[in-house]
């Protein structure tokens, strides 16, 4: 009798002293696994150019009709993209998407990915339109591909 | 060797007739092959070998009877490589295999052949998601290739404004090339080179001096030639696609919109669909911009004081209706006056009489805005045979012998072009075209004959012809006293009188007379040359006469077709948009046929004819004409004469426009009702060949216009009278219970393409009498109007593409002429007619007769109706040139 029960406080005394597993979010953050979806980032190649070509294959894939792209020819002076193509306008509603990355495995290009970032709330319906802007990762992230 | 085949295609027996090709036997028997370069309206060519299957015949003996098997069946023998099905035409108990080892085998290599080269781009192509090589590479291809050398690759080109080739994406199916030259007959691509380096441009390399049509996109199966406009603008499955009726010409091509959101940003043609089955011309594939304009009215205007306010709907119609009856109620009925239509649809036109007729009791209707001269409403109907079934595209492409009377059809009908191009290329047609200018069709590119008459000799031409045909006797069952009649008044034209008012041969004219009689499967086109006509009523008549003399016009059929100005304008006619005649052509005299419209109507309608547009015109300007209501039509430009248009307006106490802009013509108004676009109305429109055909409602009206039908119905209710179409099918049931001709015809039917009307109204043979007397030609140049490829009135203005494709406004002359007149290409002159002076630059070109100035009307420049009214026999003018400095660059 005495032997189950030192068993049981042993449990109880071994959890006692154990580092908590309560992370104090959102002083604390987690870092996420490396599959997990979040909000999405188009990427830039090595050189800075964007990798997106605007060639919509995001936004038919999406079952969610989240995606909305506006394709546009590149100046070939300043060219925003390799080739001839480029998206001026690229956005996804947030409050539609589904973070099923379906987006991600339809480009052909590398270019849009599901990162780790997921605190996406807001106060305005419209916020949650993230526009190219607020998707495009910066010029000092050019060549960064998340691995998968 | 003729009569129905049988053909095994994967053991499916079907019967088809004797040369059909095995891919389309195959399409029958619901097997797929597939094709690049083959194309229904393109002779077998074979250049890209994806279509192989393997055939087989049965094995003959020595008795030259089929060998049987074992198993009773019989033997065949197989040929012992893989055919293409596009070039083998079939034969009786032909056995096909399409999915047997060997033919996938060699169907898979000759796709990783095709590809060896292609860039596989898709991503930034703007094929991508309507691609046949994409399609089919995924239907039957490999996904791994064997190529490890470099692509051959070539630079891209722009090749004008409308074409962009890719040549890397190229698969040398040759479909451009030869859909260039056969079916637009301007030979303007060619491929350079040979081999793997096969390459697809223009003759030099430089931008396509062509009619800039973009079918060469259209039937290029790959994104080796895409549309500059669309470029980029979207991928296929963002696009709402919509099959409706190009708003342009009277020829009713079915072309497929692309919407996104509330904006067009395509039309397409429509493989398989409408009558054009995939052609388009220039306007049609490219003038939908003016659907999106900015510019577009968004709420009625109305003039309380002195400016034209914005207003609502229903102020806008209270105003309209209320001053309709103060006019109606001092002045009569008859001081209210209808004028245009054309571009309405069928039922809008209906309404519009209806409202007119039945609602204010006047019979001042018409559409032929433009017409200088007083006709009849059934002149158009009776000289092309009344009720008879009319002649249509397919009968064009097949016929022996077409006449086209007086028409450039590149400018006023390019469907109808093409057909002759293909028909001339691909069936043995002759053209003949009587035309001063030598135009496109009577180059000599297409063995034709050209009788270049002199510019307003068309009275004379036609005296010629009829009398030539009259020489070569004259077919039975025509009436003998009408017949005796025509004899002893063309005796006043003899061949030498023809000869000398034509300028042409008067043996020329007797040929043409005489190929045009023998001729078994025949055609005969006019169109706005002679309708807009100062002679038109007798140019009508004598059309009549000269088609029931050489047989185009028969008991049964009518081999005459009319090339109206715009896409509806048979439609106006139709639904008595003409001061004579009641919906169908009924007359109003009538009093036994005007019955029944009294009662459907619910009221007496008036029985005496009204007054055509152009004695509107005059009686506007005299101010005996109040009221008028112009609808779609931009009458300061289109009526003969504009300063009496001017007049006509100012002096009118009440105008009423409805239009999609801010026309010359609605700034004149009082109230102007802004209306939906051709994209965003349904309805039905008849096109030349009297085909109706349904357009659909492609995206929703623009906020604050709305259908004319729905402002005609609001206005005639707010004036009493009990109108209660809930849609627009109502309005067409009505249609089809009381007019003739579209009696019994169901709205359901109608998509995708409906069926060319008939009607018992056929009238006997009619041989009207000619006038023995030309009109006296007056002093100077004589002008010529015409239509121009790139623009067609106030729609075309409003787009991006199409103003630049026609370049700066040019009045044409020949160089001899411009030495006579001291005028160098790009200098201006000044035209002075009986009614004012325009001013227009010139260009040189001796496809015009000398003596005479081309001046096309449809540049938004060129006021061509500023030069006055014109008078038998047409119009004339004193030209010289401007002395200022003032000089535009060439060209």
């Amino acid at each position: 009798m005495f032997k189950e029960l030192g068993k049981g406080l042993g449990v109880t005394l071994e959890n006692l002293f154990r580092k908590p597993f309560t992370v104090q979010y959102p002083e604390e953050q987690l870092s996420m696994f490396p599959r997990f979806r979040g909000l999405h980032i188009l990427t830039r190649h090595e050189d800075g150019l964007e990798r997106c070509v605007g060639c919509e294959l995001c936004a038919v894939a999406c079952p969610a009709d989240a995606i909305f792209v506006e394709a546009a020819e590149n100046d070939p002076q300043q060219p925003a993209s390799h080739g001839e193509r480029y998206a001026r306008r690229y956005e996804i509603n947030m409050l539609r998407c589904i973070f099923c990355g379906m987006c991600e495995e339809a480009c052909p290009e590398d270019a849009i990915f599901l990162e780790k970032k997921f605190e996406l709330s807001d106060y305005r319906r419209e916020a949650f339109i993230y526009t190219k802007d607020e998707l495009l990762v910066g010029p000092e992230k050019s060549g960064y591909l998340p691995q998968r | 060797m003729s009569g129905p085949c049988k053909v095994t295609i994967n053991g499916r027996t079907i019967e088809v007739p004797a040369g059909t090709l095995v891919t389309e036997a195959a399409r029958r028997a619901g097997v797929h092959v597939p094709i690049f370069c083959s194309h229904d309206k393109l002779p077998p060519l074979g250049a890209c070998r994806i279509c192989v299957v393997e055939i087989g015949m049965p094995k003959l003996g020595p008795d030259r009877l089929p060998v049987m098997g074992t198993d009773g069946k019989p033997e065949i023998s197989w040929m012992p490589k893989p055919q293409t099905g596009c070039t083998t035409t079939v034969a009786e108990g032909m056995h096909v295999l399409t999915e047997s080892p060997g033919a996938v085998k060699a169907r898979k290599g000759v796709m990783e052949f095709l590809l060896v080269n292609h860039p596989l781009d898709c991503p930034v192509c703007d094929e991508g998601g309507e691609c046949q090589l994409q399609d089919l590479a995924f239907a039957f291809g490999h996904d791994f290739s064997r190529m490890d050398e470099a692509k051959r690759t070539f630079d891209s080109e722009d090749l004008g404004p409308v074409v962009k080739k890719e040549a890397n994406r190229c698969i040398v199916c040759m479909r451009c090339v030869r859909y260039c030259d056969e079916i637009m007959g301007d030979d303007a691509l060619t491929a350079h080179q040979r081999g793997v380096w096969t390459e697809i441009s223009s003759f030099n390399r430089q931008p396509l001096e062509c009619e800039q049509c973009g079918n060469c996109i259209e039937v290029c199966p790959v994104g080796a030639l895409t549309a500059l406009p669309y470029r980029f603008k979207a991928r296929p499955w963002d696009l709402r696609q919509h099959v409706t009726v190009c708003p342009y010409c009277s020829n009713g091509c079915s072309v497929r919109l692309g919407v996104r959101g509330a904006e067009v940003l395509r039309a397409r043609g429509t493989e398989a669909r409408g009558v054009n089955r995939e052609y388009l011309c220039v306007r049609g594939r490219f003038g939908y911009e003016f659907v999106n304009s900015a510019e577009r009215l968004s709420a009625p205007l109305v003039r309380l004081a002195a400016a034209l306010e914005p207003s609502t709907h229903d102020e806008a119609v209270t105003f309209a209706a209320s001053r309709l009856r103060e006019i109606a109620a001092v002045h009569g009925a008859a001081s209210i006056a209808f004028l245009g239509g054309e571009k309405l649809t069928v039922e809008e036109a209906y309404l519009f009489q209806k409202l007119a007729r039945a609602a204010l009791g006047t019979n001042h209707v018409d559409s032929r805005t433009r017409w200088p001269a007083p006709v009849s409403g059934r002149a158009v109907f009776e000289a092309t045979g009344g009720g008879r079934a009319p002649l249509t595209f397919d009968d064009l492409v097949a016929a022996q012998e077409v006449l086209v009377l007086g028409e450039d059809l590149q400018g006023e009908a390019p469907f109808a072009q093409a057909q002759l191009i293909r028909g001339q290329h691909q069936k043995g047609l002759h053209l003949t075209i009587a035309h001063p200018r030598r135009v496109k069709l009577a180059d000599t590119k297409f063995r034709g004959e050209w009788l270049a008459y002199r510019p307003h000799a068309e009275v004379a031409l036609l005296h010629g012809l009829a009398r030539a045909t009259l020489d070569l006797g004259s077919p039975a069952g025509l009436p003998a006293d009408g017949l005796a009649e025509l004899t002893r008044s063309l005796a006043a034209w003899s061949p030498e009188r023809v000869e000398q008012e034509t300028g042409v041969a008067f043996d020329s004219i007797a040929a043409a007379a005489q190929r045009l009689k023998a001729a078994e499967r025949k055609a005969l086109l006019f169109g706005r040359a002679l309708t807009e006509h100062p002679q038109a009523a007798a140019l009508l008549a004598a059309v009549e006469s000269l088609a029931w003399l050489s047989g185009a016009l028969g008991p049964e059929r009518s081999a005459v077709m009319y090339l109206g100005p715009q896409n509806d304008t048979q439609g106006a006619l139709d639904m008595g948009l003409a001061p004579d005649c009641l919906p169908g052509y009924v007359p109003v005299t009538d009093t036994e046929r005007r019955r029944g419209f009294e009662q459907a109507w619910g009221g007496p309608l008036p029985g005496a004819p009204g007054k055509t547009a152009v004695e509107i015109l005059e009686s506007a300007a005299k101010g005996e004409i109040r009221a008028l209501w112009i609808v779609s039509d931009n009458w300061i430009r289109s009526a003969p004469d504009r300063r009496l248009a001017e007049e006509a307006l100012g002096r009118a106490e009440l105008v009423i426009v409805n239009d999609m802009f801010l026309t010359e013509t609605a700034r004149k108004a009082h109230v102007v009702f802004p209306v939906a676009s051709f994209a965003e109305k349904e309805g039905v429109v008849v096109n030349c060949e009297r085909r109706l055909q349904k357009t659909v409602r492609a995206l929703t009206p623009r906020k604050g216009t709305r259908g004319d039908g729905e402002i005609f119905q609001a206005v005639a209710r707010a004036l009493g009278a009990r109108w209660s179409y809930r849609s627009t099918e109502d309005v067409f049931r009505e249609i089809a219970r009381l007019v003739p001709g579209y009696r019994g015809i169901s709205w359901a039917n109608l998509l995708p393409l409906g069926t060319p009307w008939v009607s018992e109204d056929r009238g006997q043979p009619r041989l009207a009498p000619v006038t023995p007397e030309a009109a006296p030609a007056g002093e100077g140049l004589a002008v010529l109007g015409g239509g121009i490829l790139f623009l067609q009135g106030s729609l075309s203005h409003r787009t991006a593409l199409l103003p630049k494709l026609a370049k700066a406004p040019r009045a044409v002359l020949h160089p001899e002429e411009a030495k006579r007149l001291a005028v160098a290409d790009g200098e201006r002159i000044e035209l002075e007619g009986p009614g004012g002076t325009i001013r227009v630059a010139v260009s040189l070109d001796a496809r015009v007769p000398e003596g005479s100035v081309f001046v096309p009307y449809a540049h938004a420049e060129i006021e061509l109706n500023r030069l006055g009214k014109p008078s038998a026999p047409g119009l004339k003018c004193q030209a010289r040139r401007v002395s200022s400095p003032e000089r535009i660059g060439a060209g």
